[in-house]
Formats: structure tokens, sequence, C-alpha cells
């Protein structure tokens, strides 16, 4: 790969000052960044945030439970916290990742990503999360994304952690691919009584807030008419459509039979 | 840059140009070829290696990354002649044929009975599925790592 | 104890465990340089203009080659395929330049800065398009886009066969691209000497042949290039001939005065290795009201690609299961070979016969149904028996197929159905629940060479058997270790033969400076014929050292006995010697002579006549999988559960080495079903990578069991069949016929997608056709 320069922050403000720098990418587990590096010409300047104190973590804090931007999916899916809490993140850092890639991915690499096919960040969506920055105040995850592939990340900012309040074991996360795991997602639901969150649907994770006691048909129906899915290599759109109706209709049916 | 870092139970210190993987510093630099390329994606397994302990694709990371951390290579596993348990049931149940994926494959069921002593047929074919084998279907390469299993509790 | 029959420790097993093991890509020479590719811009377009000026000036480059650096020779088994191509490319694979350079990073900017010309053409991308009345021409020498390869066979009535028939079926099946992703990509050193003589490492299955083809290309004389074949990451047919990176690869050492090697990288493994040949299979069957095949009929369309590579002979393989799987007494084969601007096919495991094979069998699964008769009592009713001449006169010598058939059946019936281990929730399902699942089972079987296939004029393999001064018997043979573990199988047949322990046995391979000829892996041959050549050259030996016993023992021959490596005398055993001390006897004395021999076996068959008959393997391997799959209703994912896979391999030479081909074929059998597909979109692959290259996954495979039925067959060595393809042949059909038999759906082209099943499913349910 074609050289470029390279910095290892040990301090917030430090890292910022490098990421100012116009073209710096940020290293966290490097499973995305490093695959560009196929592809396209690496960035002028690589910052690695792994030496940045403090970002990594599952914790407690009151009703809350706070995972660090540095927390490898491996930890979230052996989480004994999160497998009481919020057991869907757990199955899905299970579902995205191989061993090798989750000891390495970051959820803070996951959500700043900002790809349709994030499987971290549908079930966050669904389940509120909020996103903590490194310079901006909090924000809901779902006013984090501002259109494909844009987050509302200043120049220098970094995400510094996700927020959940409160538990949820029932919200559910349906993800079809050809193999068993970690397969390329085709398209996958994200679902609680609340709201439906969709991916490979679309240039973005979409978001749907499901209005109360609505039948399953008309959820289904609501869920479908938000979506607009492509034809890619790996599916048709009419396939993605008729995959977002039975996953819709399969998790409403198991979330209100329990 | 100047790296620093532990492999196969050794320190060692060795300048490395930040553009490189991991992969290919173990393999060109420090001529350590028992990790192979095959991929250069995260989608074989045959680059995996430990990192304090857990399974990293080689491929995917900068060798700068590895400063101060804990590398483990299928050349750090066996003490001199007698080979690691992981190795000797491999061998001992024709888990092996063209042996590309072997490596990898063997980092990452280390890597497993490490946090696992006693999984199911079904955790470890999970700890594997990001370790592809075009030779064997896996299934003798699961029974290895349950035998493996064995002679680890034994 | 006997080696043969035990499942002796592979010989490499420690090597490789320990990442000792010197894989192609491992070896450095001093001095080498790196080459890479530049690839075709166009699927078809003139070449205007080549400049490789600014690379040739870039720090690093040593070189930069076209086709005016080479005298132009064709390769392929219809020369018609320019390693490096002038004049005009023919698909995105086409190889217009090269570069050697210091590092692989330096080759590939190198590349970049080679400026090429192009005028473009119309092209061509499919059968149709290619067949059409004015349609542009791949090759320009020739006629039409006909591909110079024709095969028709005939054999009785077809016609007034339909005539009498009961019931008929008349269908279409689509075979697609996939391709073998070994894990050790295609690779390549060349290095000349001062003296003008060529050593060069690769990748191929075939030394010898790419030996005396690779000399062609060059020009030069075969005793000028000398063929060394390290171990490789895998090989699966794709190394069965020479390609482009070959010659290229020389031209580029020659030119630069240094070894150059070329490695493809994944993507490039995908774009440019020869694929599987992909085929559009007419297949018509007739059956009688009591069940028995009266006749096929098939019409195979091929789409061959740019260049002739061996895709186009795997139809000598198709008509045999055609031809030859279950007794059909009327037959007729045909083909139309196209030339197109798509890549070309090759060879790759099953040879034709996984194309084949899922025709016939979802044919005979269409005609069990029209007669209601099961699947299973339809297939035994028709089963080939010891004795059968086939349409072809393949001979038909041990058959373990009702026996296959059978217990392959009884064992998924008696153990119950098969669940899947892990709880990791299906894709799709919610945690701890599957609903909308349907499940069913299918069965499918082969037919397949078993002792060598004589497709070319020689089918044999010479080995030569040494014993040293220490006691080490040393096997120098010309087939070759591909990863399948023939080198053990050798071992252990040297060893019984000899009457020595298997571990003092080693085998030296894959050198054509050194070994005797081989004709290649390939054809599930290596056991059988390698194993005869092994046998026959160490009965030589043997002989040798009964001989030199005698003297040394005073006794006769006819008493000896050689047993764990001493000789001693059956009426006196204290009259004993161990077989090194022997050996050592007999060296190092005046007049003093070695224990060597050879042999070279070649099989007692024939070539196909110019109307493809002929008996052209000694014997013929039979195998039955029955596959349990559940389906998804809502998302046409199919999840195999379960497959058994009864083999009739004539005698199991090391059953674990056996077990782990079948299970690695069938592996290879369901990706081809379910998950495999090599995405050609005009001309390109669009998924050259393994996140969309879908192989199976140690979680995606089903538990496999293997049930080796031996019929001891006594053309082999030891007993033995060939099985190194079987394994991969039948999956993809029982797992077809597997979702018949859960839904009433019936697909008729590869992989089942979910998608494609989802559409299958909803199409039956409107138009009530689904069970």
């Amino acid at each position: 790969m074609k050289p470029f320069e390279y910095a290892a922050p040990t301090t917030l403000p430090e890292a910022s000052r490098l990421l100012r720098r116009p073209g710096s990418a940020a290293l966290a587990g490097g499973t995305q960044l490093l695959l560009t590096f196929k592809w396209l010409p690496p960035p002028p300047l690589v910052v690695n945030l792994k030496g940045l104190p403090g970002l990594s973590g599952i914790r407690a804090e009151g009703e809350d439970v706070w995972i660090g931007a540095l927390t490898t999916l491996a930890e979230v899916r052996r989480s004994e916290l999160l497998a009481r809490r919020f057991p869907v993140l757990c199955l899905a850092a299970r579902l995205m990742a191989v061993p090798a890639v989750a000891s390495m991915g970051t959820v803070g690499g996951n959500v700043a990503w900002a790809s349709p096919q994030a499987d971290l960040v549908q079930p966050l969506l669904a389940l509120d999360a909020t996103v903590e920055l490194s310079q901006s105040r909090p924000m809901p995850l779902r006013d984090f994304y501002r259109g494909p592939g844009q987050t509302a990340l200043q120049p220098g900012e970094i995400i510094t952690g996700v927020r959940l309040t409160g538990q949820d074991q029932r919200a559910l996360y349906l993800r079809h691919s050809t193999r068993r795991l970690a397969d390329a997602q085709v398209c996958s639901v994200a679902l609680t009584d609340r709201r439906a969150v969709l991916g490979s649907c679309g240039p973005t994770p979409i978001v749907i807030d499901l209005p109360a006691g609505a039948s399953v048909d008309d959820v289904v129906e609501l869920v479908a008419s938000k979506a607009s899915p492509r034809d890619d290599v790996r599916a048709s759109a009419a396939y993605r459509l008729k995959l977002v109706r039975a996953l819709t209709r399969r998790g409403l049916e198991h979330l209100r039979a329990a | 840059m100047r790296l620093s870092f532990r492999l196969n139970g050794r320190n060692v210190e060795h300048d490395v140009p930040v553009n490189r993987t991991l992969l290919d510093f173990l393999r060109d630099d420090l001529d350590l070829l028992g990790a192979n390329k095959a991929c250069e994606s995260g989608d074989c397994g045959c680059c995996i290696v430990l990192r304090d302990g857990a399974p990293v694709c080689s491929c995917l990371m900068l060798a700068v990354d590895a400063a101060g951390r804990e590398v483990t290579t299928i050349e750090g596993l066996a003490n001199g002649d007698e080979l690691h348990p992981v190795q000797r049931a491999f061998v001992e149940r024709w888990a092996i044929q063209c042996g590309f994926c072997t490596p990898g494959m063997v980092m990452s069921a280390v890597a497993l009975l490490a946090a696992n002593p006693h999984p199911t047929e079904g955790d470890v074919r999970e700890a594997l599925a990001g370790n592809l084998c075009r030779c064997t279907g896996y299934a003798k390469i699961v029974e290895a790592v349950q035998y493996a299993a064995e002679l680890l509790s034994a | 104890m006997s080696a043969v029959g035990s499942r002796v420790r592979k010989l490499d097993a420690v090597l490789k465990v320990t990442g000792q093991e010197n894989y192609l890509p491992n070896i450095r020479l001093p001095g080498m340089l790196h080459g890479k590719i530049l690839r075709s811009r166009y699927p078809h377009a003139e070449i205007v203009r080549i400049d490789a000026s600014k690379a040739e000036k870039l720090p690093g480059v040593a070189c930069v080659i076209t086709a005016e650096d080479t005298p132009k020779l064709p390769m392929g088994y219809k020369k018609d395929h320019p390693p490096l191509k002038y004049g005009k490319v023919r698909s995105l694979r086409d190889e217009v330049a090269a570069v050697a350079a210091e590092t692989p990073d330096i080759a590939k900017e190198a590349l970049e800065l080679i400026e090429v010309e192009y005028r473009e053409l119309p092209p061509v991308f499919s059968l149709e398009a290619a067949m059409s009345a004015n349609a542009p021409l791949i090759h320009e020498d020739r006629p039409g886009n006909e591909v110079d390869v024709h095969y028709f066979f005939e054999h009785g009535d077809v016609e007034a066969a339909f005539q009498e028939a009961a019931v008929a079926s008349d269908d279409t099946f689509e075979l697609p691209y996939v391709t073998h992703a070994a894990l050790g990509t295609m690779c390549c050193i060349a290095q000349w000497d001062a003296e003008g003589r060529l050593t060069i490492w690769s990748t191929t299955q075939v030394p010898y042949l790419y030996q005396r083809e690779l000399a062609e290309v060059l020009g030069i004389h075969g005793d000028r290039i000398r063929v060394i074949q390290p171990t490789l990451g895998g090989g699966f047919g794709r190394g069965l001939d020479v390609y482009p990176i070959d010659p290229i690869c020389a031209f580029l050492a020659r030119k630069a005065g240094r070894p150059v090697k070329i490695e493809f990288d994944r993507t490039e493994e995908f774009i440019a290795c020869p694929t599987r040949q992909p085929a559009r299979f007419h297949l018509r069957a007739a059956a009688s009201r009591d069940g028995r095949l009266l006749a096929r009929d098939a019409m195979v369309y091929l789409d061959n690609g740019a260049y002739v590579s061996w895709g186009p002979t795997t139809p000598y393989v198709m008509m045999a299961t055609v031809t030859g799987l279950y007794r059909v007494p009327t037959v007729r084969f045909e083909t139309k070979i196209l030339y197109t601007n798509n890549p070309y096919a090759g060879a790759m495991r099953g040879y034709g016969n996984l194309q084949a094979t899922f025709a016939v069998e979802s044919s005979m699964d269409i005609l069990a149904a029209k007669l209601g008769i099961d699947p299973l009592e339809f297939r035994l009713r028709n089963a080939n028996q010891p004795g059968d001449v086939t349409p072809q006169d393949m001979r038909i010598t041990t058959c373990g197929l009702s026996e296959c058939l059978e217990k392959a059946s009884t064992l998924l019936a008696a153990s119950g159905g098969g669940e899947k281990t892990s709880d990791l929730p299906r894709p799709g399902q919610p945690p701890g629940r599957v609903t909308r699942i349907r499940r069913g089972q299918g069965v499918a079987s082969l037919f397949h060479v078993g002792g060598g296939a004589r497709v070319y004029r020689s089918d044999g393999c010479g080995a030569i058997v040494r014993i040293d001064d220490f006691g080490k018997v040393t096997v120098v043979i010309g087939a070759s270790e591909i990863g399948q573990g023939s080198d053990t199988v050798l071992a252990q047949i040297c060893a019984d033969t000899l009457g020595v322990p298997v571990e003092r046995v080693e085998i030296v391979q894959d050198d054509t400076l050194v070994c005797p000829w081989d004709v290649g892996v390939h054809a599930s041959r290596t056991t059988f014929i390698a194993g005869h050549a092994t046998r026959l050259a160490a009965e030589k030996v043997r002989q040798q050292l009964l001989e030199l016993a005698s003297g040394l023992l005073e006794e006769p021959e006819e008493n000896l006995r050689i047993e764990d490596g001493v000789i001693t005398s059956a009426r006196e055993p204290s009259r004993r010697i161990s077989y090194d001390r022997a050996v050592r006897a007999t060296h190092f004395r005046e007049g003093g002579t070695q224990l060597i021999a050879e042999a070279f076996y070649d099989p007692p068959t024939t070539m196909q006549d110019e109307h493809f008959k002929g008996n052209i393997s000694a014997t013929y391997a039979f195998g039955t999988q029955v596959a349990e799959i559940e389906v998804d209703m809502d998302t046409g994912r199919i999840d195999v559960l379960r497959v058994v896979a009864a083999h009739d391999v004539g005698r199991a030479l090391n059953p674990a080495g056996a077990e782990g081909q079948i299970e690695g074929g069938v592996a290879m059998g369901l990706g081809y079903a379910v998950t495999e597909q090599l995405i050609v979109q005009d001309g390109k692959v669009v998924n050259p990578y393994f996140r969309d290259y879908k192989l199976a996954t140690a979680l995606d495979m089903p538990k496999v069991d293997v049930i080796l039925v031996e019929t001891n067959d006594p053309a082999g060595p030891f007993g033995a069949k060939g099985l190194g393809e079987a394994g991969a042949i039948c999956t993809a059909p029982a797992i077809a016929n597997a979702l018949f038999n859960a839904t009433g759906v019936r697909i008729k082209s590869l992989p089942l997608t979910p998608e494609r099943v989802l559409e299958a499913l909803e199409e039956a349910r409107a138009s009530g056709a689904l069970r």
C-alpha cells in the first residue's frame, strides 16, 4: 500500500488536533479502514485512537448503560450486563462478525461507518440510543445520521460512546443472509414494539416509528412503504422488499406472542 | 517506526514502515511464513494470529498496531519438538489436507479453547466460521478441536 | 500390522500444522523480481497501440513485455490462445502486457503507467448472441463462433423409445459459473540459467504435460525446461492446463535476466482463473410404466468463453453420465459449444459430471414423480450392476451402486432427522424458535471413472523405489500430492508391499528432472495408477531383498517373509535379518549393489474411438448421497441439515483420507447447490471476493455421514478405486430433489439462492403446485 503518516495520540485534544487535518482518517479496529486500502489510496494521515484512555468498557450508570466507543464487538457479545439489559445487542454483535473480526472491530467504528449495513447501528437506533461525542453535546443516534455516509461529527471530533436507558429484553434483530454467520446482510430489521429499523434497504438505516395499536398487516405495509432498496450483486430490490415484509411480520408475530 | 512488542514469548524490536500490515511484516520482515495470505480482506482466516490471546486477521491490522501487545503465531505454539495439544489433535484426527488454512484454523481453535475449555460442536463451528477451508469440509477439523479440548483438560 | 486400510497419519501433517510447509508463495530466490499482468479494459476490442515507455522508466521496474517480446506461439487444446494478446482482446481477463519490478507495489504502479489504446468491438455475452446470424466473430480465423470441438453420440433408436414410453420428461437445466477458490492462489516462479535452461515453479497439477505445452509456447525444446511443483494450497482441477501466467512469467524472467514471481491476489484469482464449465443442459428422458428407463436424449450448450482450455472437453464426462448413470438402453448426446467474450472455462473437480448429474438426477426424480414410484425405488430398479456394459462400451466390473443407494437412505432414515448443532439463530429467524420451515429429503447418485481415464495417449505413471543404507525407503514418483493425501496412500502401499513400517517411507515427487513421468492429477486417478506403479516397483525391490536375504541367511527365498522390516525364515525363525542391514551388507562390499527398481504402470484401457466408444477406465466408481434440508418458506433460504454419502471406493486404503476427500467434496457440492456463483455480467466478474463468492463455512456445513462401501475391485491396487472427485458430484441434485420433496417445487438452475427459491415458491403457491 502507498505510504501515509501515522499518529497514535494518547489524549483527546491531541487526537482532535490531528483529525482536524484534511483527509485524515481515524483508526479504531481497522476492519473497515484497511479494507479500503486495497482499492483506494490510503488517507494522508491515519490516527490510531486505541491509545486514548477511558473510551472502552460497558458500564451501568444509574438507569443507563454506557458503552465506550472503543469497546470491541467481542466485548459487546460477551457482556453479561448487556445480556441482562439489552440482549439484542449481544445477538447483533454475534451475528455480524466472525471472532477474528469481532476482536478488532469497535462499537464506535460501526457507528461512525454510517452504513445501512452497520449491524450494531440498527438495534441501537431501535433502542433509542444516544451517541456521545468528544466536542458536541450528546444527541439521539437517530439525529446523528445526516445522509448517506454522513454523520454529525464535527471536524476533529470522535464518538466517545453510546448510552442506553433502562432495559429491553424483547427487542429483536432479524438479519437475513445466505450463510449463517457474518455473511453480508441482504436485508435486516431491528424491531421493538414502537420502532422498526431497516438495514440494506436504502442508503441509510431507515427508522420507522410504529403507531400504537396497529395491526400486524398495517405495520408491515407501513414499514414496507418506507423501504427503498436497490438491486445489487447480492439481491434484487424486489427480493429485499419481500424480505422486509416477511421479517417484519415474523418479528411482530414473535413480539406479540410473547 | 520503531516497533516494540512481544512475539511468541520473546521481546522484539524492529523498524517497520507504517504502511505495512502485520501479515506482511510477519512474512516479509520476520520470515514467519506460517500465517498465509489468501484474501487480504478479512474473509478467509488464513492469516489469523493471536493478539493478547484473541484471534485477529493480521491482514487487516497495521504492523505498528502491535505495539505493546503480545502476538502469537503458529510458530510459537509448539514447545520444541512437542506439539501443542491442538496441533497434535489436528495431526491425529486427519484435520489437514492441503494445510493452507491450518495455521489460521489452529490459532482460532487455541483462542476458543482458552476462552471456552468445553465447547459444544456448535460452539466449535461458530468459532471457526471465519476460517475457510476448501479441502476438508470441516468435519475432521471440528472433531480435532473437540479432541483437543479433551487433551487440554486431561 | 498392515498400513493399507488403517488411518495412517498424513505424511506432511506435522510440517503443515507447525507452519513449516514450503508453499509456492513462500519460495524466494536471490534477485527475484515480482511480476504483474495488465489485463484488458474491454471484453472485446482491437488493440491499437501499447506504449510502455513511462512504465519502463519507473524506478524499480526491470522490464515490461508485450506480445511483441514473444514468439506469439499459441497455447491450449485448440491452440487459439496466445499468452500475451496482440491484434485484439477477447475478454476482460485478457493479458495485454506484463511488468517485472523489485516489489509487487512497484509492479502494480507500473501497470497504471502502461498506455493502451483500444478500439471497442461489439461484445458477445450469451449463447444466443454467439449463435446469431450476424454475430461478431470472436476468433476471426474461424467461420463462426462455434468452437472446433464436436460431440455426437447415438445408441439405439431414441425417438422410437420415446414413442413407446409411458412417461417422459423434457427439461432444460442451467448450470452456473463457479470457481475453484483454492486458498492458495495461482502462482509461478520462472528462472533461466546462463545456458538457457528454464526452471519453473508452478501450481500445476500436470507437471509433465505442462512441461511439454510450455516448451511449445516458449518455442524451446522440452528438455530445456524443469518443472517443479511445490506444495500447493489446493488445486481442484485448476492446475490442469498451461495458463498465460506461466509463459508470461518465463518471458519476463528471460528479458529481465533475473527470476520472476507472479502471484495472484484474491481478486485476480477470481477474475483470471478458469471456471467450471457453465452449461445449458437440455435433457429428455423416458421410462416404461413398470419403472424402467428407456431413453435419454441430451443437447448441451456450452459457453466456452474467449479461448479454449479444458472446458469444451467436459462433454466427454457429461456423455458418460448421460449414457451410463443407471441402465439406459437408448441414448443420444449432442453438444453445441460457442465462443463468447466471457471468461473461459477449464477443468474443475468432477469435470462436467456435476453438471450432467444435476440434469440426470433431477430428471430421474421428475420421472419417478410422473410414474408415482418412490425415487429411491426407481433408482434401485435401474441401478447399474456388475458386468454391465454401457452404451459407450464402458465395462462395469465391481459396482456398489445398489448398496450405496440402500445404505445411504437407511442411515438417514434410521438416525432420525438432522439437527442444526448451533443455537445461533438462523438468518431471518428470531432467537429460540424457527417458524415457517419445511423439511425434505432427496437422493442422487453418481457414476464416474475410478481407474484412471484414458483421455491422453498415455494414462500411465512411473515410480522408482529405493532403499538406502539407513533403511529409508524412497518412492520417487511422477504423481503429485496436491493436498489430497496421495503421498500417504502411496507410502502405505509401498510399506505393505515391501513389508516395512510405513514410517520408513518417504515420497519424492513433483520435479520433472528427477521423477518418472505421470500424466497428472486428474480424473481421480492417482491412488489407482500411481498406486499400481508404486506397488509394482516395490514388488521388484522386495524381490531383490528376498534374493539378497536368501544369500545372507542361507535360506531358500520361498521360506522367507518380510514383516515389520525384518526378514525371517518361516521354517527357522532364528534366521533373521533386518532389511536395512541386508541393504548395507549388499552395498558395502566388493561388487556391491543397491536396492532400487522402477515400474511404469499404464492401465489396460482404451481411448474412445471416433464414435465415443471405449473402455477408458479400468474400473468405475459409484456413490449415492442423501440430503436432508429445511426451507424457510418466507425467505427461501435453504439449510442443509444432513448429508449421508455412501461411496463405492473399492477399498479404503486410508479410511481417514477417504472420508476427508468425500467430506470436502460434499462441501464443494453443497456450495455448487446453494451458495456459490461466480456472477458474470457483460463479461465481467462482479463478485471477485470471498465476501460475495460464498464458500460454505464450518457453521454452514451439515453433519456428513460417510459410508465407505468396499467392493474390493481386483483391478485396483489393494482393491481400491479412485475417489478424489466423487464427493462433489451428486450433492447438488440431492439437495434440489430434497427441495422438491419439501415443497413440490422443482428448480432447474443453480445455485438455489434464497431469492430464486422464494420466487419459485411464490409461483408454485399461485399455480397450486405447492405441497
